[in-house]
């Protein structure tokens, strides 16, 4: 009964102590690099069609994993295929590492909507690069190397975790909460309120995305409160910050009923309100192979093992 | 000593006083020594809860670019430096009040136990001691935790052929088993691994018997109070795994150990998966045939948790006979024998179940005789209640059949006899302790594959005098039907 209410959580020593760092990558090289990991899983996840849990659960694995394994042991691109192809097992929604693997390489060619424009080749325009399939088209021996480093890189995972791959979501928690607070009242009967403000069933809707969509910009946050806060702390939170953005009451010291401290949700609320990682203007482009760059208001970010230490270089010489 | 009534032998001496004297002294000196002893425990344990507390303190203090929420804790009682820190804002008195509410005070909330994120320790922390089963999903065999001595269960999980990676069906077997806690589930300790990365063992809590080798190698079946017991931990275990969504899929009294202090442990869960509701189309291929649902037999894709409820009314029956209730050489085989001892099913006893994929290619013979449960005769010896749960869990409509959770409060179980006390069953010689297990002569749970098409007659041998000799008949092409 309580393990839905649970999650495995990071001990201070390991927050404090991340192997990505102790192996010579600085802190914000890693938080960029785990943040353009939860974009790569988002991403695929939608191209696939998976539901936001099986996405989210691909995420908390991959967080986990890199607390006990560094992003140079480790490199991005198997270990969030790896991660993404455990969590669809793990959630009863299976795919085939063939289509993650086309999946991933379509989101890093210059067609994917992620790679930077400025990288794009000006004369390969619309017509020719969408004939040209060479650009996400994974050769064979490409295939079988990758698809043999995400299958160890899977076994690591499950070790590196203890095979304890269980990760309660607060997304359901926060759905029920809401319906215990009786403010997701039925379309069927709008209550009827003298100013009008609750009354329409469409803002109690927009109530739980904007929950869940808290929720879901919670797991690419720098602060990694996944790995730190249980499910129902999460929950809670986000309902507080949905709530005061469409102006719905609730009751005083609601947040209680589910066992959070105030404490505990005003950092939460922090966190949310701080928002994602951003780059200077909020753009983030992810290129496999390439330089670490700001221009045209965006960042640009390789994922590839060379570039990630060309940039540990740089870094170093600054 | 003094109260000792003076023996004839007794020579009262000086010498006898003053021995007593000074044992007595000898006892109070250690009394004293003991008790000092406590104290000093005491008095440590508060100084290393002290000191643990300022490490505590200190290692957030540490860590203070981490904000203090991030700090776990796990006592109940709120930190003063927290209070202090953050001066919770009251209650407004006037909201309070206005609700006659005098619960001012602190709510005290919960806190949840979080476990560590840490990797598998390595297989050679066991010292193999000998192996007790071989099944298809893996090597079981009794090892010894080095460290602490412990006697172990050690499962190896076969991933040799695998192609996909770590298999699904295990990574299920892992997960529910690390869910499903409860008393009468085995207890998962740890996953460990080995140097390659195909060595994957489960370590669980050493369980001297399963309950089928015990029940084959018993002199006398087990008594109704012990059957009661024995059914009402089935039955607990079961409505704990429904209630977290655990469907185990494979109950049978092989995979049901038990220890020799009257306890027994639902066991592989090989085949256990979550499920949902709606529930989405399953696989067919669950359950050993014996124990399977005549709607699983009948090609049900969506079926819910009263498969796993079929399967304790087979264990039940299976416990008052000594021996499977219904053992079926074949699927076809199999249902014709449900039939025979529950009755060919009614519209009305279980609507829209000729519309099951493998009901319409069979043909079942349809007469007042062949409707109804004949477990009245088949149990002479059970009491009314006993049937009446009996039947309710071997109910042929899934929908109708009793959930866990409600026969837990089967009025059999307030019955005279009651159930017996845990501590009060018989122990018996291990097997899988000493010696390899026999080879047990029961199907083994179905493998991955297509779902068998089951065509045929289904006889009811046996049942009535109508149908004796079915089996002699011939049987159109494809296979014959062996009944007896």
């Amino acid at each position: 009964m309580v393990s839905i209410f649970t999650a495995p959580l990071a001990t201070p020593a390991q927050l404090s102590t991340s192997p990505s760092q102790q192996s010579g990558i600085p802190e914000s090289l890693e938080q960029k690099l785990h943040l353009v990991a939860c974009r790569l899983i988002q991403a695929a996840g939608i191209l696939m069609e998976l539901p936001q849990p099986t996405i989210a659960t691909a995420i908390v694995l991959l967080q986990r994993y890199y607390l006990t394994t560094s992003l140079t042991a480790s490199p991005l691109l198997q270990t969030t295929l790896a991660s993404l192809y455990l969590s669809t097992k793990l959630t009863e929604h299976s795919q085939k590492p063939r289509d993650l693997i086309n999946i991933f390489k379509y989101l890093l060619s210059p067609t994917s909507p992620l790679h930077p424009p400025h990288l794009r080749h000006k004369d390969d325009e619309t017509t020719e690069r969408k004939s040209n399939k060479s650009l996400y088209y994974v050769p064979e021996g490409d295939y079988t190397a990758l698809r043999s480093l995400l299958l160890s890189t899977e076994a690591k995972i499950l070790r590196a975790l203890g095979f304890n791959t269980t990760v309660n979501l607060p997304y359901t928690l926060a759905f029920n909460y809401l319906q215990s607070l009786g403010v997701l009242t039925s379309t069927s009967t709008p209550t009827k309120t003298p100013d009008g403000s609750l009354s329409n069933p469409l803002q109690h809707d927009k109530l739980v995305s904007t929950t869940f969509a808290y929720l879901t910009d919670l797991l690419s946050s720098p602060s990694q409160v996944y790995l730190t806060h249980h499910p129902h702390e999460l929950a809670v939170a986000g309902i507080y910050l949905a709530a005061r953005d469409h102006g719905v009451k609730l009751p005083e010291r609601w947040w209680e009923v589910w066992d959070v401290e105030r404490e505990t949700l005003g950092f939460l609320v922090v966190v949310m309100r701080g928002g994602t990682y951003t780059a200077a203007s909020g753009k983030v482009w992810i290129v496999e192979e390439g330089v670490f760059e700001e221009r045209d208001g965006g960042e640009v970010i390789a994922i590839g093992p060379d570039s990630v230490e060309r940039e540990m270089e740089r870094l170093r010489n600054l | 000593m003094s109260s000792k009534p003076k023996s004839r032998w007794e020579t009262e001496t000086a010498e006898d006083a003053a021995e007593a004297a000074r044992r007595k002294a000898e006892k109070d000196a250690k009394k004293a020594l003991k008790l000092e002893k406590v104290r000093k425990a005491e008095e440590e344990a508060a100084a290393r809860r002290r000191h643990e507390d300022e490490e505590r303190h200190a290692q957030s203090l540490a860590v203070s670019d981490e904000p203090p929420s991030k700090r776990r804790k796990v006592s109940a009682e709120p930190d003063d430096d927290d209070t202090a820190a953050f001066p919770r804002k009251k209650h407004a008195s006037s909201a309070a009040a206005a609700n006659g509410d005098k619960d001012t005070s602190e709510a005290r909330l919960i806190r949840f136990p979080a476990p560590e994120i840490k990797p598998c320790n390595s297989v050679d922390d066991y010292e193999p001691l000998n192996r007790i089963e071989e099944g298809s999903y893996g090597i079981v065999s009794r090892a010894r935790h080095i460290a602490s001595g412990e006697v172990v269960a050690l499962k190896k999980l076969k991933l040799e052929g695998e192609t996909d990676g770590f298999p699904i069906t295990s990574l299920r077997e892992i997960q529910t088993l690390m869910a499903a806690r409860h008393a009468n589930v085995v207890n998962l300790r740890e996953v460990v691994v080995g140097e390659q990365l195909n060595q994957v063992y489960i370590v669980m809590d050493f369980i001297e018997h399963d309950l089928k080798t015990l029940l084959d190698d018993m002199p006398e079946p087990f008594l109704q109070s012990e059957v009661k017991t024995l059914m009402l931990q089935l039955l607990s275990a079961t409505a704990t795994m429904h209630a977290n969504w655990i469907m185990h899929r494979d109950l049978k009294t092989s995979n049901l150990l038990m220890n020799n202090r009257g306890q027994i442990k639902v066991a592989d869960f090989g085949l256990a998966r979550y499920f949902g509701d709606p529930c989405l189309p399953l696989t067919q291929l669950v359950v050993t045939l014996w124990y399977r649902s005549p709607e699983l037999l009948l090609g049900a894709q969506k079926y819910g948790t009263a498969i796993d409820v079929w399967s304790i009314g087979c264990i039940f029956a299976e416990l008052i006979l000594k021996e499977p209730l219904f053992q079926g050489k074949s699927e076809i085989d199999q249902l014709s024998k449900i039939f025979e001892l529950m009755g060919v099913p009614t519209d009305e006893e279980w609507p829209g179940w000729r519309r099951l994929p493998n009901s319409k290619s069979l043909r079942f013979p349809r007469t007042k005789q062949t409707t109804g449960h004949l477990l009245r005769s088949k149990f002479p010896l059970l009491t009314t209640n006993g049937v009446s749960l009996l039947s309710s869990l071997l109910s042929l409509d899934p929908s109708k059949r009793i959930t866990a959770e409600e026969a837990l409060k089967h009025p059999y179980f307030r019955d005279d006899p009651k159930p017996k006390s845990e501590a009060m069953f018989p122990t018996f010689p291990s097997k899988a302790g000493q010696e390899k297990r026999r080879r047990l002569n029961s199907p083994s749970a179905p493998m991955r594959g297509d779902a068998p098409q089951l065509f045929g007659e289904v006889g009811l041998a046996g049942r009535s005098g109508l149908f004796a000799g079915l089996e002699e008949e011939e049987v159109g092409g494809g296979f014959s039907l062996k009944v007896h």
